[in-house]
């Protein structure tokens, strides 16, 4: 592992680091966001340059639209910018104060202007090969960066392989990462990358390339510090059932019955697509942290999405492979109106937090799901986020696959969320 | 607890965990149908908002070009649909087709001709039926195997959306969404024809400035030519007139002329009738010739005047002098074409707020253009009168036997650009005398020929003795 400058690439036993260049910066603002959505990605992302305006930015932060062709993207940035490092990748819609939306033409750009505020940047490219040993390679360079308590945001690309359709697990991801640390305490935040809400397609934007398989963690000097809020949605419909047979992400037997067969009798509904090899986000399955039998509090869930069922085996596969045989679990019910409470109450939290210094910045990493053309809720969630948060304060997200943030004091992945983490900076 | 308390507990926790279960299952079912119901609403106002929003971009996007891109933008925004691809058939009727425009294919793709064998008007694709030839054509164009394309077999344009997974989103395409599809092309087709006739028009208004500034550059350069003769007459003329007249003082160019008309008689609507006198040649002819050095002088500083305001130096002008000088002016040509000149005066003497040599000089111009339309021995009879709102009101027509075949310049020009049925002379005319707050109508004249009505409004006109004492 190496590192030049604020950034440095992990490309794991089997790949050379590469050093990304950086550029020297010193100008207020700390940081600027620009938004552009157009058909064509040149103008799309002049937009984004137009708004950001003629400064000399450390690093760029980006969430393209995954109909937006990235080289293209990034070399228009690299015209505007120089030789500037690029991270980030696609998103199947972005959000910013400016704007949002989830066509695929979206493109959000954050700039820091600040070295006090730019994180250093580490990569590790090998997730194909296995995603539990790149997390503990990036979780041990992190180890060695990061200050105590630093703030770190993990970006991947969710998608492993299309056919037949696997996701790179957050989980995997986030328990090598957590073992590389090994002990030392880190706030980390971050989300999975998609092209679309069909899950698609996937790829990050590593410093000077558009690559797949890559996790990146962006590392925040001390002085910077988050507060993070999650917006959930869903409730219990269920009495709890033990998951009896489990391999990964793919749940067999529930109360030692075929899980399919359980989940559909008890709904009295079939789920998943005609074939079953489709998204389904009519039910999830949750775990309870804590008490069991304490009274309901949606922050106390972990739920996790049926990615395809299976109705051959009678399984279903879950979005992350966390469950473990003899898990009690609840089917849980998407709930608009929850959510949209949830987002109400999540934003008044975000912006009452009390954060020391000065706010900086506002993150949204938005489950896909969430979006008013998949959840079929009658208000875009987002669109209240953006309307309810300080509108001096910059804003910057993206819609997700899966969201990491902490959660009952650990870091992990996350379904059906909203992450709102307000960054502020200084004593 | 005894054997059968423990079986009652055991059965009342059965009980409530089913009731948990049925009322869960029934919150999760009535929680979909409400989705699914705002999501079916929403794919039903996609069609409205997509046509609204076509419609506007067609006010906003300045060309053909201009178009394709953010209609499919459109599209892609309200169907979340993963590939949208405008294609054009070339040529029309050949089944092969080159995409025009596309969002989320690569560029090489975009380049690519396709054949697609007897192009269907409509079709979509599943994943539960076998695709025909066509259908497997068209996910071959598209690159994605599930397929919505309208195709409009007249203009050879068509219009696909496409998708990797067959549930995009929330569900597969279905027939209802062949109004979706259709609807989208047919106005995008709506909106490209407007653009392209719009562009037709601004193509022709830009020739006709082109003609119209050439012509205007013809003018000057004239002018320029013309000025330095038309001094020499001038001079000329006034030698004659000091020689015809010694130690006469001669009115001044403006108009102050001297009364030569005489108007004999009234008629039985008690107006002055009168027939016309010749005036003195070479005084004619100096008046004439100034008036022509102000044209060619104002031609000369604005070619193209009938589109610039026309700048006018007025005063109150009795409408007989006016009159009297114009019939004059027209004396000698009506003697060589033997043609009757007849004029009546209002009732009371009346003043125009005018300029007296641009007025004249219209009526002058209409009654020599009447005469050119009228017969030999026909008759050109120039009525002015006060009209019920107190305006001017001049009529000059033509009572002759039909219009004469003669080779006189016609009085309309089917070259002008500002109104392709005018002759320049006719439009400047009418630039005067609206300038003035007037109106020049042309007509047929009942009695055969032309008529030329000219208004002059109330505010322009007065009893003399008044408009004397205003000045």
């Amino acid at each position: 592992m190496a590192e030049v400058g604020a950034l440095t690439t992990n490309g794991g036993d089997s790949a050379p680091a590469a050093v990304i260049p950086v550029a020297s910066v010193t100008a207020a603002p700390m940081l600027r966001v620009g938004f552009g959505r157009h058909f064509d990605v040149e103008t799309a992302m002049a937009q984004c340059v137009a708004q950001i305006g003629d400064v000399t930015p450390s690093l760029l932060l980006v969430f393209c639209g995954g109909k937006q062709d990235p080289i293209t993207a990034r070399s228009v940035l690299r015209a505007a910018y120089g030789n500037v490092a690029v991270v980030g990748g696609s998103a199947a819609g972005a959000i910013t104060g400016a704007g949002f939306g989830y066509s695929g033409l979206e493109i959000a750009v954050l700039a820091f202007l600040d070295p006090a505020v730019t994180p250093r940047v580490l990569v590790n490219r090998d997730l194909l090969a296995d995603e539990a040993a790149a997390g503990v390679a990036l979780g041990m360079a992190v180890a060695a960066i990061a200050e105590p308590s630093a703030l770190v945001l993990l970006f991947f690309d969710s998608v492993a392989t299309t056919a037949p359709l696997r996701l790179h697990p957050a989980s995997s991801i986030l328990e090598g990462f957590q073992a590389g640390l090994a002990g030392k305490r880190v706030e980390i935040i971050g989300g999975g990358l998609l092209t679309d809400m069909n899950l698609s397609d996937s790829w990050v934007f590593t410093g000077d390339a558009v690559e797949r398989h890559a996790v990146m963690a962006l590392v925040f000097p001390p002085a910077v510090r988050a507060a993070t809020v999650v917006l959930h949605g869903c409730r219990p419909v269920s009495t709890f059932m033990e998951i009896t047979r489990i391999d990964g992400a793919e749940v067999f037997e529930l109360d030692g019955e075929p899980a399919l067969t359980v989940i559909e009798r008890m709904l009295n509904l079939s789920i998943g697509g005609s074939e079953g090899h489709n998204l389904t986000l009519l039910a999830t399955l949750g775990e309870k942290q804590g008490d069991p039998f304490a009274p309901y509090n949606e922050n106390a869930y972990v739920n996790r999405l049926i990615l395809t069922t299976n109705r051959a085996s009678g399984s279903v596969t879950l979005f992350e492979p966390d469950f473990r045989r003899g898990t009690m679990v609840q089917i849980m019910s998407r709930d608009n109106s929850l959510m949209l409470q949830s987002v109400r109450d999540g934003v008044a939290a975000a912006n009452a937090a009390m954060l020391t210094g000065q706010r900086l910045l506002s993150l949204y990493i938005d489950c896909a799901g969430r979006a008013s053309a998949r959840s079929g809720a009658a208000t875009e969630e987002a669109e209240m986020v953006m309307q309810g948060l300080d509108a001096a304060i910059p804003l910057i997200g993206f819609y997700s696959g899966v969201e990491i943030a902490p959660f009952y004091g650990y870091s992990r992945p996350l379904d059906w969320t909203g992450v709102l983490t307000t960054l502020s900076y200084g004593a | 607890m005894t054997d059968d308390g423990t079986t009652s507990s055991a059965r009342e926790l059965a009980y409530y965990r089913r009731e948990c279960n049925d009322l869960g299952a029934r919150l999760l079912r009535l929680q979909e149908e409400q989705s699914q119901a705002f999501r079916e609403a929403r794919r039903s106002r996609t069609v409205v908002k997509l046509l609204r929003e076509a419609y506007r971009l067609g006010d906003l996007a300045r060309s053909t070009p201009d178009l394709a891109g953010p209609m499919l933008e459109l599209l892609v925004d309200n169907t979340l649909c993963d590939r949208a691809l405008l294609l054009r058939e070339e040529p029309i009727g050949s089944s092969t087709f080159l995409v025009a425009q596309a969002i989320g294919m690569a560029n090489v793709a975009l380049s690519t001709p396709f054949s697609i064998a007897a192009p269907p008007s409509f079709l979509y694709t599943t994943g539960q039926a076998n695709p025909h030839q066509s259908s497997r054509d068209v996910i071959a164009a598209v690159g994605v195997p599930f397929v919505l394309w309208s195709y409009d077999r007249g203009s050879g344009h068509a219009l696909a959306m496409g998708n990797r997974s067959e549930s995009n989103v929330n569900r597969p395409f279905e027939p209802g969404d062949q109004e979706l599809i259709e609807a989208a092309l047919s106005v995008y087709l709506d909106v490209l024809y407007r653009k392209q006739a719009e562009a037709q028009l601004r193509q022709a208004k830009q020739a006709a400035e082109a003609a119209s500034r050439s012509r205007a550059t013809g003018l000057a350069a004239l002018a320029g030519e013309v000025r330095e003769p038309l001094d020499a007459i001038i001079d000329l003329a006034e030698a004659l007139r000091g020689r015809n007249h010694p130690g006469e003082q001669h009115g001044s160019a403006d108009g102050a002329v001297p009364a030569l008309i005489e108007l004999p008689g009234r008629d039985v609507a008690g107006m002055e009738t009168g027939r016309v006198a010749a005036q003195d040649p070479a005084e004619e002819i100096v008046k004439l010739s100034k008036y022509l050095m102000l044209l060619v002088e104002g031609a000369a500083e604005h070619p193209d005047a009938v589109r610039h305001p026309v700048s006018l130096d007025v005063e109150w002008v009795p409408v007989d002098d006016v009159v009297r000088t114009a019939l004059g002016a027209a004396y000698s040509t009506s003697v060589k074409l033997g043609i009757e000149i007849e004029s009546s005066l209002p009732r009371r003497r009346t003043a125009v707020l005018a300029d007296r040599m641009r007025i004249q000089h219209v009526i002058q111009h209409l009654l020599a253009s009447v005469m050119r339309g009228t017969s030999t021995g026909g008759a050109v009879r120039l009525a002015t009168s006060r009209r019920s709102d107190g305006g001017l009101e001049m009529l000059i027509g033509s009572r002759g036997a039909g219009p004469r075949t003669v080779a006189y310049p016609p009085i309309h020009d089917q070259n002008d650009a500002a109104n392709p049925q005018e002759s320049p002379n006719l439009s400047f005319a009418r630039a005067i005398i609206e300038a003035h707050g007037g109106s020049l109508v042309l007509d047929a004249s009942p009695f055969g020929g032309l008529m030329a009505r000219l208004l002059l409004p109330s505010d322009n006109t007065r009893d003399f003795e008044l408009a004397d004492a205003i000045t």
